[in-house]
């Protein structure tokens, strides 16, 4: 589909665009009002909602648009509302944490659209092109978010390593790039003359079927290639090995943005491993199910950085006294489990990791409100500072520890939906390897339970220096109870995940 | 006092000579004259101890070879300079000597070319990979980009060399400059915040990748067509990216703006509060 | 046999990219680690441009349009790059990344 004609399925991205101008000119124009917080924050939730719109109107479809470059499919909207959620809990955070000054806020925002947009991107970039400038669009934008508090140490330290790791891994990627478009002399992943295409159809390119049948040095170049273009994406989702940075980051950053790094960026990672893995080395078959083309073993590799990715997460996580890192660590050992059904190499495990990933917003983001919460009034983020919580703001302890529950898979809460059909799906696929990989993943699961009960216990048992209750903004109240709901009791209806999540992923096979 | 260091000096410079006779000597009777193998090989490395311990006068005085020392490290030396004539002989001679026993050499000229771009590519990159001062360094960078510049004119591509030119060397090595002349007084040691740690590790995985990418690079069946052209291709990318690839010329350009205020916010000295008043 | 072809160009790319990595992991200094992540992005560039001349053919350009998109995104990142580096000495006095370490306890 051409230019023009894709601008219809293109709205969304186009007002964040806009967006992204109109918050830099509203900046400009509210600068010297008593009232610019407010008037910010109510500029942001018009253009998030403008975008919503444009996404909810985007007709329903699954076919290339802009020559190719990008997929109109369900999979999009799926991600799109994803983004849009977690955009929406920042720009509701964001406006009473201190850790943005009023004065910026503006270009906060500006740059959160931005990033957005680059987030849209990557979740229907069909080409190598468009995957390589999207990711970079987030990375670039982020490194700025995360140094955004000038004169801090922390902030700036975390934003040095974030650039560092980033470009190390994005030039990585893009060497990986470059071979992958030696060998088939495209960039185009799916549709016509695309990789996906190329390796599917024997018969048109003999040529390449006996070069990736047979030869050594073809089968060297697609695999350096594959695992060059994953450390771009795993840096993305802060898979081992490419997680140094997160933990820096992590703590270095505002913890708002920190919030939205933990979810948006791993989610729109996936996005990209999704589409790049299934259009390219995956054929639907038209009951609905993929085969694999080709005789690389991705399954095999994204398993094994899945069992080290976890592993290493938990028993990192066990030793840290920063709620901040220890929660970096565990979105590492999370990055693991999500990997675990993108190993599983089936349409099952795909729809597992997009409810996961709902499911993963809603914890995660409460988790990190809640030391939002309490580094406002302590100025901490240690575990010490977590003493006595239960005592001092009852509420936003009882929402903590759901949050902490639902990450660690505990059966009544909504973490465990995700975790139960990410380990079916692996152990449905079948094979020694898979099954040991679930059982590493029960096992993961348990000793996450550590250092989740450390804090709890520090919450609970433990006496405060300071025992006077403290106040909970009234905003952040509410949006502790909104995503401390669905968290306990998703687990008596989750059948609209599991059919949302079939519409995105596996339906009919594209026309 | 200084006319005892001069003698030790002449002393010195004595070993040296005599040892690089003694090198080239044996070479040439086992060449000529049918001097044992054994015998030679003895001969040079004595010759490579006198020219070791020669040197050490004016070379690395800091670090006195004597003893144990000097034999071993002469012999480690000796191996390399032995290992370095096998390979000239038995390898690049016969590649450059054809089968008429005539010097074809390096015969074409763009070859030639190539080889001159392709080596100032890679020593440029190579000096800022192990140059240990940091401004060194930068100046290497500008001989690896301009090689590449060449190599991108070598293979048609007049105007991603000329934006090499434009943007890499006018721009972004500039801005390295600034930001090492910035960030450093020019005066202070360089080195200190420069160590280079891991060296060895560093090495052995540039070594296996540079290994691993080049065997790939040699035997990998890529489906190199016919005929290339060397048609010049600025017309073509102006409208590719008008037309195929306007929405990524599109979507940069907003990457650029978010870059442009990043930076500004990053840099920039914090502004006063107009108001701190929540709502 | 000795003609220039593709793998030349693809060799001199891997050493770019060798190079590079060794800069990355050598370097303490900030600066020059992302010297080094310029050299990997050039090296990337080789690689394409070598690719569009001898793969691709006559009359394509993808991999000349990708080598300019690098081209922009890493003058792009070297901006945002620099910034975070001027404003960690100015709170530092110090670009040595190992000693940048209030973050690890």
């Amino acid at each position: 589909m051409n230019n023009i004609h894709s601008l219809r399925f293109f709205w969304p991205e186009s007002v964040l665009t806009v967006a992204v101008l109109a918050m830099l000119v509203q900046d400009l124009l509210v600068r010297r009002s008593p009232r610019r917080v407010g008037l910010l924050t109510i500029g942001a939730l018009f253009w998030l909602a403008l975008t919503a719109l444009a996404t909810w109107r985007t007709p329903w479809g699954n076919f290339p648009i802009f020559g190719g470059l990008l997929v109109h499919d369900p999979l999009r909207i799926f991600f799109a509302w994803l983004f849009l959620a977690a955009a929406l809990l920042t720009v509701v955070i964001v406006p009473r944490s201190k850790e943005i000054s009023s004065a910026r806020l503006g270009e906060f925002f500006a740059l959160l659209f931005a990033l957005l947009l680059g987030m849209y991107l990557m979740a229907s970039a069909a080409d190598l092109l468009l995957i390589y400038l999207s990711i970079e669009t987030v990375s670039l934008v982020s490194y700025v978010l995360t140094g955004f508090q000038r004169g801090r140490r922390r902030a700036n330290e975390a934003a040095l390593k974030y650039v560092i790791y980033g470009g190390v891994a994005s030039g990585i990627m893009l060497y990986g790039i470059s071979i992958l478009y030696g060998l088939f002399g495209t960039t185009r992943v799916a549709g016509e003359g695309g990789i996906g295409a190329q390796l599917a159809d024997v018969t048109s390119r003999l040529f390449l079927a006996h070069a990736f049948g047979g030869q050594p040095a073809a089968q060297l170049a697609l695999v350096v290639a594959v695992v060059f273009l994953l450390a771009g994406v795993g840096y993305k989702i802060a898979a081992v090995p490419f997680h140094m940075w997160s933990p820096d980051v992590y703590e270095g950053a505002p913890t708002p943005f920190t919030a939205f790094l933990s979810v948006g960026p791993k989610a729109a990672g996936f996005a990209v491993a999704i589409r790049f893995f299934f259009a390219a080395f995956e054929r639907q078959l038209p009951g609905g199910g993929y085969a694999q083309v080709g005789d690389l073993p991705w399954p095999a590799i994204i398993g094994i950085i899945s069992a080290i990715s976890m592993t290493l997460g938990n028993l990192t996580a066990i030793v840290q006294s920063n709620v901040k890192r220890l929660l970096a660590y565990s979105s590492i050992a999370h990055a693991g489990y999500l990997l675990m059904g993108l190993a599983a190499a089936s349409t099952a495990g795909v729809q597992s990791i997009l409810i996961y990933l709902i499911i993963y917003v809603l914890m995660n983001v409460g988790a990190f409100l809640v030391v939002i919460a309490v580094s406002r009034e302590t100025g901490g983020e240690d575990i010490k500072d977590f003493r006595g919580l239960g005592t001092r703001a009852p509420i936003a302890a009882l929402a903590l520890v759901i949050f902490l529950f639902s990450l660690t898979g505990i059966p009544p809460f909504a973490g465990f939906i995700g975790k139960y059909l990410i380990f079916a799906a692996v152990v449905q696929r079948g094979g020694f390897w898979n099954v040991l990989l679930a059982v590493i993943g029960v096992l993961n699961s348990a000793i996450s339970l550590f250092y989740y009960a450390r804090l709890i216990k520090a919450m609970y048992l433990e006496e405060a220096i300071d025992q006077r209750p403290f106040r909970v903004p009234a905003v952040y109240t509410g949006v502790l109870v909104a995503l401390a709901v669905p968290n306990s009791f998703l687990i008596f209806y989750w059948t609209p995940l599991v059919r949302w999540a079939a519409a995105a992923f596996g339906g009919s096979p594209s026309s | 006092m200084a006319s005892s260091n001069l003698r030790a000096y002449l002393v010195r410079l004595a070993v040296l000579l005599a040892g690089l006779f003694l090198l080239a000597g044996a070479g040439l009777l086992h060449r000529f004259a049918q001097l044992p193998t054994a015998l030679t090989l003895l001969a040079q490395y004595l010759g490579m101890v006198g020219i070791l311990w020669g040197l050490n006068a004016f070379f690395f005085r800091r670090v006195p070879l004597t003893g144990v020392v000097l034999f071993v490290f002469s012999g480690a030396a000796f191996g390399v300079l032995f290992f370095l004539g096998f390979v000239l002989q038995e390898i690049v001679g016969p590649w450059l000597i054809d089968s008429a026993g005539r010097f074809i050499g390096l015969v074409r000229l763009t070859d030639l070319i190539f080889y001159a771009f392709a080596l100032m590519t890679v020593l440029g990159a190579a000096g800022c990979a192990f140059s240990g001062n940091i401004i060194y360094s930068a100046w290497s960078l500008l001989f690896a980009f301009m090689g590449v510049a060449g190599l991108y004119v070598f293979l048609g591509a007049d105007f991603p060399a000329v934006a090499q030119v434009l943007i890499y060397v006018g721009g972004i090595l500039v801005l390295i400059l600034f930001a090492i002349m910035l960030t450093k007084q020019i005066g202070e040691d360089p080195k200190l915040t420069n160590a280079h740690l891991a060296l060895p590790v560093g090495g052995a995985l540039g070594a296996v990748t540079v290994g691993t990418l080049s065997y790939m690079a040699v035997m990998a069946p890529w489906k190199v067509v016919a005929a290339p052209s060397y048609q010049p291709v600025s017309a073509a990318l102006g409208v590719a990216f008008l037309t195929d690839y306007l929405l990524p010329f599109e979507v940069v350009s907003v990457v650029l703006l978010a870059a442009l205020v990043g930076a500004v916010v990053i840099a920039r000295k914090e502004i006063k509060e107009t108001s701190d008043q929540p709502i | 046999m000795t003609s220039i072809g593709l793998p030349h160009f693809l060799i001199v790319g891997a050493a770019l990219f060798a190079l590079g990595m060794i800069t990355v992991v050598t370097r303490r200094n900030a600066v020059g680690i992302l010297m080094g992540v310029e050299l990997i992005l050039n090296a990337a560039n080789v690689n394409f441009i070598a690719f569009n001349h001898y793969v691709e053919g006559p009359g394509k350009v993808t991999g000349q349009v990708f080598s300019i998109f690098v081209i922009v995104l890493a003058a792009a990142e070297a901006a945002v790059g620099l910034a975070i580096v001027l404003a960690i000495y100015q709170t530092f006095r110090t670009i040595d990344v190992q000693e940048t370490d209030t973050l690890r306890q």
